[in-house]
């Protein structure tokens, strides 16, 4: 039961002083108002006095004397007075205290046990900027902030339809983080919403700082590697998403969109797709699903083959092959194993490095080493040329990177210590992992999976436009 | 894309088509399979149908436990039989190795959804490896291969013998008889498909080996040898690899039914626990060992007539369960 506020404006004032009075943004006023005693209390990182006053203590001087004493007041501001407050009050200190993180101003009146909001929020934000992790060459440049308001502004722009719902909570953490369900009220199968809504609810966190903390407690399945929420930084591909029956999580401090559910063809896809002619997307999707298999499958190829299956070599190549591993001292496995590692090891030094060295680790991993190692022997010059293709192809698909490297490495060890059937066996895990995922009780392969007419629509490959507006693929529907 | 009540007859068909493949010498000549099937595939699918029907009338918790134990035995029999074929074709392959890869991919396919998914994708790849090497040894095909004596009633026997082998996936529908969208007699076509393509493959064996098919070791990995592409000049590696994935799916299905057999909850039916894997893992292994001296070929034939054994068995019981429901009804 939350502790309500009192009717003396002492007691209220006495009561903030202890909690906030050691804040130094904390700023409370006391004032009359026709001749009753008041107080303005906000934060004034997040709100700003000015605004307050052009807002609403210039009106409030000009109104009439109060004829009701304080309830009098209270009620005049929130039903009759122009000034622009909020027309809910305050009753309770966890609203309070939530409001005034909130960027409100809160006035309270001695005599009355409320508060009236007024709307003065002030943050200081990053303006909107282009998305840096989702490259698009067409469709809408901009992409989410981290303030909360603003990216469902954002997206209330994108989509404008009067069945968008978004509804705003706040995270059972202890910086009390707000985040946003959003989804089409019409499209949106109802008992996904409820699922997710719930879950949501349920979720408690000692911080949320990202939306993908939500991801892993939306897994059925722990063990599986594959993500159960797709992430977007654009409010377009958020509100393609809502236009397909999904559901969006907006987090407050991040700028990035959680989808729900997510299935494994979307990492494939992106806006160009749409933007560009069937021909050429369908082309390039098939590329980019080659492109996973590469990054996944190829380093463990090469190992197998060298190790356990040169027949399957031809001769020519497998000369080359030969010739290049002869003067190596490591075996396949290791020798792929470390340059794997390294590569790695010189990306996550690239991304976490400060900006001005960051060229300057990819220059000396890249060249230098690349370049010695092979010179000195240590490595041989196709398991570099494996293992570089591996990581290019990894970034054709940059949402599904983290399970690129981790299925690497499953494949180059299984596939050295037990050649074929090393590469069978990680082959059928992942599949399983994929076949197994089950977001929200759909099929996590939808719609490659089973082979349909979607799968060659918008799966595989892209249809023409006609045909895809005609179809418009929303979950809940066509349900087997 | 919802997934309600997912199949698991793509698993089934998986399990009886990769019997065909791992296949270590052929059975029949292929005019006398054909002929056979005729009457095997009606058979199998009445024999499948009956056990079915007896099974829902009378089974008891003995019957549970054998039934669990047959699926323990034929998953250790197919595992010995990979071995065998590893051994022959990578001198030294451990037997911990074979159950370690064969077993691993169990721990992700506990859930029956992700077991009919997988079925899915494997019987597709399956397929398409097929007539993958099918066309890349068409030009080793020969019309002038094919023997035109005269069948012989023992050639007719033998390739009836071989049809009527009841694997357990004929008697696995069994246990979920609800699942999924089911199509008019599942148990014919699971039987027609398993015993047709068995022909076929003994068709293309007869075409490529000529009046040496019964002598040849691994017929099916010694012809995908002889496929050839340009880029790689086999394709037994490719061939191999699928036959583990099949291999490993069906084993999970038979986890999954041992599962249910022994005692899995209401709510634990649509996924098996992960904390009875090691169990399965260890007990597999350990089985393997015990069994790993054993003659293969005498065992498999034993794992059949124990199959019949126990078909027959539940039959009585179902038919003794009806009959006492039917007096006690009239008294």
């Amino acid at each position: 039961m939350p502790q309500p506020l009192s009717r003396s404006l002492p007691e209220n004032l006495a009561y903030l002083q202890k909690s906030f009075g050691a804040s130094g943004d904390f700023y409370a006023k006391e004032l009359a108002i026709s001749g009753i005693r008041c107080a303005i209390v906000m934060f004034t990182g997040l709100s700003s006095p000015e605004k307050l006053c052009h807002l609403a203590l210039e009106m409030l001087d000009r109104d009439p004397v109060m004829l009701g004493g304080s309830e009098g007041l209270c009620d005049y501001l929130l039903t009759q007075s122009l000034t622009p407050a909020e027309p809910r009050p305050v009753e309770d200190w966890q609203t309070f205290t939530q409001m005034l993180n909130n960027g409100m101003t809160l006035l309270l009146i001695d005599g009355c046990a409320r508060a009236v909001m007024f709307s003065t929020q002030e943050m200081p934000q990053r303006s909107i900027g282009t998305p840096s992790g989702e490259g698009n060459m067409r469709g809408s440049q901009e992409a989410f902030t981290e303030l909360l308001r603003s990216n469902l502004s954002l997206l209330r722009r994108q989509f404008r339809s009067g069945t968008l719902v978004a509804e705003i909570a706040t995270a059972r953490t202890r910086a009390q983080t707000e985040y946003c369900l959003c989804y089409d009220s019409r499209l949106a199968p109802q008992e996904t919403v409820d699922a997710l809504r719930e879950q949501l609810a349920q979720i408690e966190l000692p911080v949320l700082l990202d939306s993908a903390y939500f991801a892993s407690f939306l897994k059925q399945d722990k063990l599986n590697l594959f993500p159960a929420a797709a992430y977007t930084e654009r409010p377009a591909t958020a509100c393609a998403r809502l236009c397909e029956g999904k559901a969006v999580v907006l987090v407050s401090g991040c700028p990035y969109a959680l989808i729900v559910p997510s299935f494994f063809a979307e990492h494939f896809e992106c806006l160009d797709d749409y933007a560009s002619g069937a021909v050429f997307a369908g082309l390039i999707r098939l590329l980019k699903y080659l492109a996973f298999l590469l990054a996944v499958f190829g380093p463990g190829l090469y190992v197998m083959a060298v190790s356990f299956a040169p027949e399957i070599i031809p001769v020519q190549m497998l000369t080359k092959l030969a010739r290049a591993e002869i003067s190596t001292p490591l075996p396949p496995m290791l020798e792929m194993l470390c340059v794997t590692l390294l590569l790695e090891i010189v990306r996550e030094a690239g991304l976490r490095a400060p900006q001005s060295i960051g060229h300057t680790v990819s220059l000396v991993g890249a060249l230098i080493l690349g370049e010695t190692a092979v010179s000195a022997g240590i490595v041989s010059v196709p398991v570099l040329t494996m293992a570089a293709a591996a990581t290019i192809a990894t970034l054709a698909v940059p949402s599904l990177y983290e399970q690129s490297i981790l299925f690497r490495f499953a494949v180059i060890l299984l596939a050295g210590a037990f050649g074929v059937l090393g590469v069978a066996c990680a082959a059928l895990v992942i599949l399983a992992m994929a076949c197994g995922s089950e977001p929200f009780g759909y099929d996590y392969l939808y719609p490659l999976m089973p082979l349909t007419r979607t799968t060659w629509r918008d799966g595989f490959v892209r249809s023409i436009w006609s045909r895809l507006a005609g179809a418009g693929e929303v979950i809940g529907r066509h349900e087997t | 894309m919802k997934r309600d009540r997912p199949s698991l007859w793509a698993a089934l068909t998986t399990g009886v088509l990769v019997n065909v493949l791992l296949r270590s010498q052929s059975a029949y000549w292929p005019r006398a399979g054909v002929l056979a099937a005729l009457v095997c595939a009606p058979l199998l699918a009445a024999a499948a149908w009956g056990f079915a029907r007896a099974w829902r009338a009378g089974q008891s918790p003995l019957l549970r436990l054998l039934f669990a134990a047959l699926l323990a035995y034929s998953a250790a029999l197919e595992l010995l039989h990979f071995w065998a074929l590893t051994q022959r074709l990578y001198t030294g392959l451990p037997l911990t190795v074979v159950c370690l890869t064969l077993l691993l991919p169990g721990v992700y396919l506990r859930r029956v959804s992700a077991i009919s998914q997988t079925a899915h994708v494997v019987l597709c790849l399956l397929l398409l490896a097929s007539g993958f090497m099918l066309l890349t040894v068409l030009p080793r095909l020969r019309i002038t291969n094919l023997q035109t004596f005269a069948l012989q009633p023992a050639d007719l026997l033998t390739a009836a013998q071989e049809q009527l082998t009841l694997y357990p996936e004929y008697l696995l529908p069994a246990l979920w008889p609800q699942r999924g969208r089911q199509k008019r007699g599942p148990l014919l076509r699971l039987a027609l498909a398993a015993l047709w393509f068995d022909v076929g493959i003994h068709l293309v064996l007869e075409l490529f080996y000529g009046a040496a098919l019964p002598l040849r070791v691994d017929p099916v990995h010694a012809a995908a040898r002889c496929g050839a592409l340009s880029v790689f000049n086999r394709l037994e590696s490719l061939q191999l690899a699928l036959w583990v994935m099949a291999l490993a799916l069906k084993l999970a299905l038979y986890f999954y039914a041992a599962c249910l057999l022994l005692g899995q909850t209401r709510q634990q039916a649509n996924a098996v626990p992960l904390r009875r894997f090691p169990l399965y893992l260890c007990g597999m292994w350990a089985l393997c060992l015990l069994l790993r001296r054993a003659d293969l070929d005498a065992a498999l034939q034993t794992r059949g007539a124990l199959a019949w054994g126990f078909a027959a068995l539940t039959g009585m019981g179902g038919a003794a369960a009806w009959l006492c429901r039917k007096t006690k009804r009239c008294i």
